[in-house]
Parts: C-alpha cells; structure tokens; sequence
C-alpha cells in the first residue's frame, strides 16, 4: 500500500506539482546522460588501451588492492539502498526513519572516501603511480591501467563528495522542517547519488578483478 | 512531517533491502568466479553482471520503468550516443 506524498513546494514557473516533478525528473537525467556520456568516454579509452595490451593491463591491475575495492563496494550498494530508504521515507512523511537514513548515507559516503584515502595511500606507498620513481611495471598496458586508475577514481570521488553535499543538503532541509513538501529534492538527489553508484559498479570488476 | 510510522513501513524499508541483498549476491558471485584460477570468460560475465546490477539499481531505486516517456528516452540517449562512439570507433580499429 503507497501513500500519496506531501503536498509540494512549488517554485516559480510551475503552477502545477506534476508538471514541476517532470520538469525536475526530466532535467536531472538530461544532466545524467551527459555524465554517461562523460564516464562513457573514460571507459572507451579504458577498452582501446586494454585491447592493445591485455596482458600487461592483467599485471598492472593484480595490484590493485581488492580488498579495499570490494569492502568501497559493498559501501556503495549500501548506501544506494540507504538512499532509497531515505527518499520513500520523505514521501511517506515518515521523518525519523528518513533522518536515520539520510545519516546512515552520509557514513557509507564517507566511509567509501576514508577507504579510498588509505587505498591510495598503500599505492603511492608501492610507488604505483606511473610517473613516480620506484613505478614497477614496464609494459605499456600496466602503465596506461594505473594512469586509467589515477584518473578514473578522482574523477568518481570528485562525484561523490558533491553527492555528500547534496545528501548533507537533505539534513539541513530536515532541520529547516522543509524535507517532507520539498521531496522532490530529495528524488533527484537521490538520481544523482545512484548514478555515481552505477559507475562504480562498473569499475570494481575493470580496476580489481581484471589479472585475478 | 510527521513522527509515526506510515501503513507502508515495510515497502518502504523492505523493498531496498531485497534489492540491495541481490545486488550483494551478484557481486559475491562476480568476485567467487575471478578468483576461480583458470576459469573461461572472466571478463565478459563480470561485466553481464553488472549489467544486471545496473538494471536493478536503474529499475528498482531509479524507476526509470515507471518514469514517463521523456525520462526514459532521455536516459537512453546518452547511452545511444556513446554506443555510437564505441561503434565507430572500434570499427575504425578492427578495419585498420
């Protein structure tokens, strides 16, 4: 059984709640599909230089470190579903279990980027980053696979961190007592914070369990 | 909003904790079979995996399958177009 959401704040030019919510979903995920295609182009560049090299590309990413990659990923499912809760909460009005989960995500959130630090802070310890003196690999493949990692997991933290703002944001709109009439808010965050999940479910398997 | 629990407490935790238990699974069975030594088509079933991964997570907490029409075909153009790049391109290199 559903239960209609709050009556939503309107913000100028909508006059009507429906219209504002497509105007809404519609525009967030014009804003998604210009992050595919951003992500899109990383990963195509992740596919020609592994075709050219598989073979120093499995070297290269049989150092990756796979526990912290898989333990980042169980914290990012996680916090999706944290996420998940939080926003259907808001709709039902049901404040408590939202607050719970909109703080729940920001843990898994910061937790990922804590993790994260350490993992980099193991590799550069290995020298595994391709410009620096000590680089083990030779091979062209494993080069590119560590440049590809650099960039890629900034470029996903980067991502993340501003979901945390956003996320954060609904906390702040919760102390306002504005949450429960601006759910709509918390529908797109939500979009934004999946879509940056999605990108990391593709990652694991290409950066920690290629050369297993 | 209020403070008591709604009729649909249990959807709403209950729905995201199943989905979240199979996409767990999923990535469970991904990791079990990369490190089976020697095991055929490592890379192509970690990446139908995900596929299906990203189906749940686009489906289930997205609702992109109740979204309306223009959600939909939005979220499907940019995989569209970059489905365009990988084909070009490849073609490109596999014609060489």
């Amino acid at each position: 059984m559903s239960v209609a959401p709050p009556t939503p704040m309107l913000v100028e030019p909508f006059e009507q709640a429906d219209r504002q919510h497509e105007a809404m979903v519609f525009g967030l995920w014009l804003f998604l599909a210009t992050e595919i295609l951003f992500f899109g182009g990383f990963f195509f560049l992740y596919a020609v230089a592994r075709l050219q090299d598989p073979g120093g590309f499995a070297v290269g990413g049989h150092k990756a470190n796979l526990l912290l990659g898989t333990i980042n990923t169980v914290l990012l499912m996680s916090s999706s579903a944290t996420l998940t809760v939080a926003e259907r909460a808001i709709k039902a009005e049901w404040r408590r279990a939202a607050r719970v989960a909109i703080v729940a995500t920001l843990i898994l959130g910061t937790a990922f980027l804590a993790v994260k630090g350490f993992e980099y802070h193991e590799d550069l310890s290995e020298h595994l980053f391709p410009t620096v003196p000590g680089f083990p690999f030779t091979a062209v493949g494993a080069i590119r696979f560590w440049s590809f990692y650099w960039l890629i997991t900034l470029i996903h933290a980067v991502h993340l961190t501003i979901g945390l703002a956003f996320v954060a944001r609904l906390l702040w709109l919760d102390r306002l007592g504005t949450l429960g009439p601006r759910w709509m808010v918390a529908e797109v965050t939500t979009l934004y914070w999946h879509l940056v999940d999605i990108v990391w479910l593709l990652l694991w398997p290409l950066l920690y369990l290629i050369g297993r | 909003m209020a403070e008591d629990r709604p009729p649909d407490a249990r959807t709403i935790v209950l729905k995201p904790l199943l989905v979240w238990a199979a996409l767990f699974g999923l990535g469970a069975i991904s990791l079990g079979y990369a490190l089976v030594p020697g095991a055929p088509l490592k890379p192509l079933l970690s990446l139908a995996i995900v596929l299906v991964q990203a189906s749940l997570v686009l489906g289930a907490f997205m609702k992109l399958g109740k979204a309306s029409a223009l959600v939909r075909m939005t979220a499907l153009i940019g995989v569209v177009w970059l489905s365009f790049l990988f084909l070009m391109a490849f073609a490109d290199l596999a014609t060489r």
